[in-house]
């Protein structure tokens, strides 16, 4: 109801109109006599206000500018406020002269599906003729710039969620919220009552109908246990009662708060759902029935009812059945003159009805339609003869009859999206002429009921009880007792047993002077559309939808559903129930990208994992990469460096003096219990039982088929207490592997494992001069007799007991320093402090690439889920006898076969050719040759690099690789080639370690 | 003189202690860090008639409190809690469970977040999928808040959130940006010392 004590000025294309608190932008204009709101996405027609809710297939204006602009809203759900700046839409210059409208004149060639058929030569032109066809058709256009607005998400659990705050909505609510049930009472518009809001009617008390809507809702209110949410469409019916909702929270308010989301996206779950949809009226079908000016009756009574908004002064009204007569009586009770009601059917509406239309001073026209209409923007004009079902009854001559309004009504199609969502079935109703939910019961696992018109009742005080028996039942359902019936109103009127079928809705064209008849206006679908379709052999109903666009859009079939598929039955000669109807799929109305992504933008996407050190890695200007889902320092740049250039001088001060690493990333597993080294024997595929007290072992654990899941070292902390550290791409994986072998293949084994990835930070020394640090940190001996190559020890740096293992990843040696996690950057600052006199460099993952492919360690590269332990030649490490996961799998042909591919090491023979990321190893014939020749065989590949690297121990570039029959062909020289970059190198095969392959090093 | 080391935050300096957001009169949600709070994952089988085998017949699958020494109890598996508090080694333990335990010190592994106010259950509804209005005082939960993977306990006093650490600075911002709509008090937490 608007307030016409409280005036707004709003702009509507620039230009300032004046409306009420309470009006909707559709509401606001036509009472300002604006007719046309936009124009049509193919034809560029104009077009007005058609409905007065959702159902508006036509009138969508842009909101808003900058990058809070949203195209594409319905008027008639825009809220009107003070200073609301409105645009209209795929129009140029301006929406009463717009040039696209040349479109209507080259209709003819612009049938449905042209451009499949046309544009089609030449093929690289196709770019060039879409921008215009993008240009010429569409509806608004998105912002360009960051939308400033937040979003939100919520999610609640209710006994009962109601859809839909009509009659039987409200009435649903109402028997539900009075048994203390939880209840969700969701509506699309800004205040609940649906049709009745665009009633006059009076209940036998005397009191208007709409009068029950405002006591449901005070009486609602005072119900703890029951939540009303307007302004908040239902769009998906997901499984076990999961709906969707999204609310519009801010959109009618001038100046949102800050902090409040603009929409909120619901996830309701509910114990059960009372679906109380309503049904829209359905337009009718004919020559230009897309004039602005052509409008539904019952949103025409409704602007009248609800916001005191006449829609013409001399209205015409075309019906096929009853319900467009109370419309038409209070229009005419408000001023309107309304000469004629133009009835399709030869019999017409009820006597009492046909008495109180002549009453009313109104002709009524029997047997006959409206066939065409004329206005340039607007309704001028109807043409109306008698008719029958094809376009030979129609009569020959015209007759036209002056309007500036023509109200339709082709009956009501009950809304069943959400219905047919839930995978309820849906069945032909013939009283109705529309379908309605079925008879069969919906999936056990969708626990709903369906009420009011959307189960095909249409008269108000039937549509309340249906409502309150929905109501009751479900709550009875939930497990509540039922309450008390609340009251209900008797409507005291002759129109509540309105008749709302209609005999047909398409009007068949006169054999001269056919216009375009408008199946679904949003899409520029017209009849002619759908039966060139059925022409053209489309049988599906699916498929004349995507070959014409009809119920797509935002306005997914709401209108058009029922008037498109009997316009393919009439083309086939079929019965609509033989044509059936398109899968109900979310969303059933347009839902904001904001709304889906809610919080999880920007840097919210997806949540980095920090290590302890994040923080001094930052302050110190590391350059942050992100591996997986954790930030990590790439390398440390110096001034005027590149990435290159750092990761060497910090790749090479570990190779002369000593370096330290973050390495917290690294998986840690820790397993207690006295069967742990058992679990171990059969997780890994080396030997664990005889490992010592206080020792370090690096490990391989396979997966079932034989391949290598992942490696690391595993430490015998105590007796029956392990520690295992994972690589940091697989630690989930591996711990997800663990967890499933201890519960599932071997509950037996006495055995439990915790992951402490995030409990301790970690951090690597390593470099020749590390034990002497280590010594100056650590106020224990760490000497080699106490701490020796793959020992451990429990050491005190600054007062830290931390985990000291004896390994190494560089190939120099190393310490790796595990430390609670809260205190490991003071214990990361005093190694480093202590570290200056020895000329430490902290150094990043970069250089610890450059370390470990100098040393031929693997990593995920190399460990692809393809190699098997022999092909990286770890086969010595495999025990004797198996036992372990993975074993029975070696002896498969694909995993034993001669000529799978080993590791191997590459070397550049030129020191200065960077050997490809990713390249392709082929036979040294084809070095000199062309490589156009080389690309083209390409496919005769031996192998392909995993990692490679400029290495400064030995100044030139080095890869390591995959290599069918690798280790037999070392010396050998081969070209790698990247067709892509147009690469090409020649290297010499070696083996993959390339410093220190005695491995005395670490042990010095 | 005694030489301390203060463990260091997972929170880092986002929201640091102060008023935030909406305006109101009383700030609808508080949020706070409790550093001091220790956890370990405890392992073993209760034995007959020991104290947390009576609780375990009392409140199956509930959180436990216990006095002495305090802590909470939480069932995460078979034979398996989550304990927070201070358990003062093992010796408490084995007294407890009447056997003996497998103690995993995650204490620095994991960040525990405490949500209060009259609007912190519409701070957890923004990404947590449970139905909260049955979730009461000494029930827990394995669950998600957004893109998290959470611990979610319930007391008298409101809700506390566990994140393991490496999440714990994007789930702090998490928690105090969706608060920031009802009015958000960031309050200060103390830090674990050692020395």
């Amino acid at each position: 109801m608007i307030d016409r004590n409280r005036p707004l000025e709003f702009w509507f294309d620039g230009r300032k109109y004046r409306g009420y608190e309470g009006d909707t932008a559709a509401s606001a204009l036509l009472a300002n006599g604006v007719r046309v709101l936009g124009r049509s996405f193919k034809y560029h027609r104009p077009r007005g206000v058609v409905g007065a809710g959702v159902d508006e297939p036509n009138a969508l204006l842009t909101v808003g500018r900058g990058g809070s602009r949203e195209p594409n809203l319905r008027a008639p759900q825009i809220e009107l406020y003070s200073g609301l700046e409105l645009s209209s839409q795929n129009r140029w210059p301006s929406l009463k002269v717009d040039v696209g409208a040349l479109a209507g004149y080259l209709s003819p060639l612009l049938p449905a599906g042209f451009y499949y058929k046309t544009f089609m030569w030449p093929r690289k032109a196709w770019l060039f003729y879409e921008w215009f066809i993008r240009r010429a058709a569409g509806l608004g256009r998105a912002a360009r710039v960051p939308d400033p607005d937040a979003y939100a998400h919520k999610y609640v659990t209710f006994d009962v969620v109601v859809v839909g705050g009509g009659s039987a909505g409200l009435a649903a609510a109402l028997a539900a919220g009075g048994s203390g049930a939880s209840v969700l009472l969701v509506e699309d518009m800004p205040v609940c009552g649906g049709s009745i809001l665009g009633l006059s009617e009076e209940t036998e008390k005397g009191r208007l109908a709409r009068d029950w809507v405002s006591a449901g809702l005070a009486e609602l209110e005072r119900l703890p246990n029951v939540t009303v949410l307007t302004r908040t469409s239902a769009f998906g019916y997901y499984d076990h009662n999961m709906l969707c909702l999204v609310e519009r929270v801010t959109d009618h308010l001038p100046e949102p708060g800050p902090h409040v989301p603009r929409h909120r996206l619901w996830f309701a779950r509910a114990r059960n759902v009372v679906l109380a949809c309503g049904a829209l009226e359905r337009p009718l079908v004919f020559g230009g029935n897309d004039r602005p000016g052509v409008m539904l009756a019952s949103s025409a009574r409704r602007y009248l009812n609800q916001y005191g908004v006449l829609v013409g002064r001399r209205l015409i009204g075309v019906t096929n059945n009853d319900s467009i007569y109370p419309a038409l009586l209070d229009l005419v009770r408000a001023g309107a003159q309304v000469p004629w009601i133009v009835d399709m059917r030869s019999d017409g509406p009820p006597v009492c009805v046909q008495k109180a239309v002549l009453d009313a001073g109104i002709d009524l026209l029997l047997g006959q339609a409206v066939v065409r209409t004329k206005g340039r923007l607007g309704v001028s004009a109807v043409d109306v003869r008698s008719v029958g079902p094809t376009a030979d009854d129609v009569h020959m001559n015209p007759r036209w009859l002056n309007c500036d309004g023509l109200l339709v009504s082709g009956g009501w199609t009950p809304t069943v999206h959400l219905y047919a969502q839930a995978q309820g079935s849906l069945d032909w109703s013939e009283a109705v002429r529309a379908f309605v939910p079925g008879t069969a019961p919906a999936q056990a696992h969708q626990r709903l009921r369906c009420a009011g018109a959307m189960t095909g009742i249409f008269g108000l005080n039937e549509r309340i009880q249906s409502g309150m028996n929905a109501g009751i039942e479900a709550v009875r359902e939930s497990g509540h007792a039922s309450s008390k019936a609340s009251t209900m109103p008797v409507l005291n009127t002759d129109f509540t047993e309105e008749n709302p079928s209609g005999a047909f809705s398409l009007v068949p064209q006169p054999r001269r002077g056919a216009q375009k008849a408008f199946v679904d206006l949003q899409n520029d679908v017209t009849t002619a559309d759908i039966g060139l379709a059925v022409r053209e052999g489309y049988r599906s109903v699916e498929h004349v939808k995507r070959y014409t666009t009809l119920g797509m859009g935002t306005d997914q079939g709401r209108l058009s559903n029922i008037n498109g598929l009997a316009n393919i039955a009439f083309s086939r000669g079929e019965s609509i129930q033989e044509v059936g109807f398109t899968t109900f799929r979310p969303p059933y109305s347009p839902v904001s990208l904001g709304a889906l992504a809610g919080y999880e933008v920007g840097e919210q996407l997806a949540p980095f994992r920090l290590t302890p050190l994040h923080d001094w890695h930052v302050a110190r200007g590391a350059k942050m990469v992100t591996v997986g889902r954790w930030m990590r320092p790439e390398c440390y740049l110096g001034r005027g460096e590149s990435v290159s250039e750092a990761s060497y001088r910090e790749a090479a001060a570990v190779r002369e003096r000593v370096g330290i690493v973050d390495v917290s990333t690294l998986g840690k597993i820790e397993l207690q219990g006295p069967d742990a080294a058992e679990f171990l024997e059969r997780i890994y595929m080396n030997r664990w039982r005889n490992l010592r007290v206080g020792r370090a072992r690096y490990g391989l654990m396979l997966r079932d088929d034989g391949r290598v899941l992942d490696d690391g070292t595993t430490t015998r902390i105590a007796e029956h207490h392990y520690y295992m550290t994972t690589t940091t791409g697989e630690a989930e994986e591996v711990m997800a592997h663990l967890e499933y072998h201890a519960q599932v293949s071997w509950p037996q084994l006495d055995v439990d494992i915790v992951s402490v990835t995030d409990q301790w930070g970690a951090l690597a020394v390593a470099g020749p001069l590390s034990r002497l640090l280590l010594s100056d940190v650590a106020r224990q001996d760490v000497g080699d007799l106490a701490l020796p190559f793959m020992g451990y020890l429990e050491i005190d740096i600054a007062g830290i007991l931390c985990r000291v293992f004896r390994i190494t990843f560089s190939g120099e040696r190393a310490y790796e320093v595990h430390v609670p996690a809260g205190f490991t950057e003071a214990v990361w600052r005093t190694v480093l402090r202590a570290g200056e006199r020895h000329g430490i460099v902290p150094y990043g993952t970069e250089a610890m690439a450059v370390l470990r492919i100098e040393k031929g360690h693997v990593v995920a590269s190399e460990v692809d889920g393809r190699t098997t332990p022999d092909d990286l030649g770890f086969a010595p490490l495999m025990r004797a006898g198996g036992g372990y996961i993975g074993h029975a799998a070696q002896r498969l042909p694909g995993v034993s076969r001669d000529d799978r591919p080993q590791l191997v090491g590459l070397v550049a023979l030129d020191p200065r050719s960077p050997i490809p990321r990713g390249g392709q190893i082929v036979p040294k014939r084809f070095v000199g040759q062309a490589l156009s020749q080389t690309e083209r065989h390409v496919v005769l590949t031996e192998g392909h690099t995993t990692s490679r690297t400029f290495s400064p121990a030995l100044g030139t570039h080095v890869a390591l690789a995959m290599l069918k029959r690798g280790r037999e062909r070392l010396g050998e020289q081969l070209v790698v080639v990247a067709p892509m970059s147009r690469q090409s190198v020649e290297v010499h095969v070696v083996a993959p370690v390339f410093v220190d392959p005695s491995g005395e090093r670490p042990r010095d | 003189m005694i030489e301390f080391i203060e463990a260091s935050s997972p929170v880092g300096t986002g929201f640091p202690p102060g008023r935030y957001g909406a305006q109101t009169d009383s700030p609808q949600v508080s949020l706070s860090q409790r550093l001091g709070e220790e956890v370990y994952a405890v392992t073993g089988v209760p034995k007959q008639g020991s104290v947390l085998d009576t609780c375990d017949r009392v409140a199956a699958g509930r959180m436990v409190w216990l006095e002495d020494p305090p802590t909470r109890w939480i069932p995460v598996g078979p034979r398996e809690w989550l304990v927070l508090g201070a358990l003062r080694g093992t010796t408490v333990v084995e007294m407890l469970l009447g056997g003996a335990p497998r103690m995993f010190d995650l204490s620095h592994g994991r960040a525990v977040f405490s949500l209060g106010g009259l609007r912190s259950q519409d701070v957890l509804e923004k990404g947590c999928p449970l139905d909260l209005n049955a979730f009461p005082s000494g029930r827990s939960a394995s669950t998600v808040l957004g893109p998290f993977s959470i611990w979610l306990l319930r007391d008298p006093d409101g809700y506390d959130v566990i994140f393991n650490r490496s999440y714990a600075r994007s789930g702090w911002e998490w928690l105090a940006r969706a608060s920031l709509e009802f009015g958000l008090e960031v309050r200060a937490s103390k830090a674990w010392r050692v020395g």
